[in-house]
């Protein structure tokens, strides 16, 4: 156990180490040769520096997606929309006298295989489902809530409409059951009681004043409202749709005809120890049934029975072959 | 010719490399069967790219990474005399799945490429204050500092520290910046500090 803490503090020592040489080269201090010398002295060094400098750069990349922002003043909200078109991560900022709790975030977040049921501040209820983040911040005007990851059922109850971000998307929400979920860069919105509508993407209306010159997607229940980098559209939520949105609410996971690699990627979202398909040909074959999510013996099972295939424990995860 | 502060491999690593970190850490445990030895074996795969002089050749470097974590295994095994064939067995299911197409992959799950943004978000406010300064909004070092009323020593620490904390937790140090949930967790444990 020493060990460990041995080699964790010699890790840290050299992450602070490399951030201190990343400031000081940013701020045009750095005494060049010196940092040579430190860099040159451990290949853990000159990772080190490379992964102060990574996460550098990734924050630049980001600079222009909204984010939640834990403290906000007016002051630098202006400031922000100036300087970035936008409501931008500048809001990050706090600015002294704004800095009461009531502009805090609050969030959530499940583990893997884990489902969480919370109360929000107004009484609305909201369930994440597997590896998921929810963020939120309630007051007297305001209903925002941030998908930071995964997928959320909310239950909302009347009151001002209910923002919802995901990515640098948005939708409004009214009193209803919602099912969100992030998928790669797209946020989906299945209404199953209520409406949701999508904002614009290109939404500067805060600043020029103008108004939003796009027409506003609207999903009603039993349709999804699909927010992706192309226009928000709106489409009827398959029956299955709708099965599994209802489903991981109860802890379980429904297939109607999909291929085993959707579904076995499905399934590993609430596994930690996830089943791999190691013959490129059965990822294709059609699957179908209702699971428990937490275990997937039945699901393993099923698809020997039913398909002939072999699963076998590996490292922890599950194996299928012919 | 002076070796620069950034070089060209630096750039490489932040843009290709780093990124799928946590998927390496996920192969090197499959591989090796031991968080230790997984640990051990990227970053002796790191430590080796940076000393690999084709680096810039390489076409998919996230196949690269993941076939010379097998061959640093493989070497090390060797090297120690350990003949597991249940251990050979099982990588090379496993290669079928690294080497596969990216819809073969297992995505989310365990994955914990988390969103700097969302990071930043966490840092403490001094800190944050300056990394957003001066990292997103472009302001000046010593504007920051002059309008902060600190020293250019200062202002310095805090990015340093900013970095430092955002680097880690980057990196899946789950100690540099807890989630709220986590803090409220520790706090309860601790007895409500």
């Amino acid at each position: 156990m020493s060990i460990f803490n041995e080699k964790q503090r010699r890790k840290r020592r050299i992450a602070r180490e490399a951030a201190t040489w990343l400031a000081r080269h940013d701020s045009g201090t750095i005494d060049e040769e010196c940092f040579h010398a430190w860099r040159g002295a451990s290949p853990e060094h000159a990772i080190a520096f490379a992964r102060a400098l990574a996460v550098w750069r990734e924050a630049q990349s980001k600079a222009d997606a909204d984010i939640p922002l834990p403290f906000q003043s007016r002051f630098t909200r202006r400031r922000a929309a100036a300087a970035i078109g936008g409501m931008g991560m500048a809001g990050l900022l706090t600015a002294g006298a704004f800095t009461s709790r009531a502009y805090a975030w609050d969030s959530s977040h499940s583990g893997v295989g884990e489902c969480k049921r919370l109360i929000l501040p107004d009484g609305s209820r909201a369930m994440l489902n597997t590896d998921s983040e929810m963020q939120w911040r309630f007051s007297d005007d305001e209903r925002s809530l941030w998908i930071v990851r995964g997928e959320v059922g909310l239950e909302l109850v009347p009151g001002i409409p209910a923002r919802i971000h995901g990515l640098d998307r948005m939708a409004s929400l009214s009193q209803g059951r919602f099912n969100v979920r992030l998928e790669g860069t797209a946020m989906d919105v299945t209404v199953l009681s209520g409406k949701a509508s999508a904002a614009p993407i290109s939404a500067p209306a805060v600043i020029t004043g103008q108004p939003a010159t796009a027409p506003v997607a609207i999903a009603s229940p039993n349709e999804g409202l699909l927010l992706s980098a192309v226009a928000p559209s709106v489409r009827k939520a398959s029956p299955q749709r709708l099965a599994a949105t209802i489903a991981w609410q109860q802890g379980e996971i429904v297939f109607d005809n999909e291929p085993l690699q959707t579904a076995v990627r499905e399934y590993n979202r609430y596994l930690a120890d996830k089943i791999v398909i190691a013959d490129p040909d059965l990822t294709g074959i059609p699957v179908g049934g209702r699971f428990t999510s937490t275990d997937p013996a039945d699901f393993l099972s099923a698809l020997e029975l039913g398909l002939g295939l072999r699963a076998t424990r590996s490292n922890g995860g599950y194996v299928l072959t012919r | 010719m002076p070796v620069s502060i950034v070089r060209p491999i630096d750039i490489w690593f932040a843009d290709h490399i780093f990124p799928h970190e946590q998927r390496f850490h996920a192969a090197a445990l499959r591989i090796s069967g031991s968080r230790d030895e997984a640990e051990e074996l990227v970053q002796e795969a790191f430590a080796r790219l940076f000393e690999l002089e084709g680096w810039a050749a390489i076409e998919d470097p996230r196949a690269y990474v993941v076939r010379m974590l097998r061959h640093i295994a493989i070497e090390r095994l060797r090297r120690r005399r350990i003949i597991d064939f249940r251990q050979f067995a099982d990588t090379d299911h496993l290669t079928l799945a690294d080497d596969a197409p990216d819809q073969h992959r297992i995505a989310a799950g365990r994955e914990r490429l988390r969103r700097v943004s969302d990071l930043i978000a966490r840092l403490p406010e001094r800190c944050r204050t300056v990394f957003v300064r001066r990292r997103i909004q472009g302001e000046s070092s010593q504007e920051i500092a002059r309008d902060l009323g600190i020293s250019q020593s200062t202002y310095e620490k805090r990015l340093a520290r900013a970095i430092e904390l955002l680097s880690r937790s980057w990196q899946g140090d789950e100690d540099a910046l807890p989630s709220p949930d986590k803090q409220a967790e520790t706090a309860r444990r601790s007895g409500g500090r």
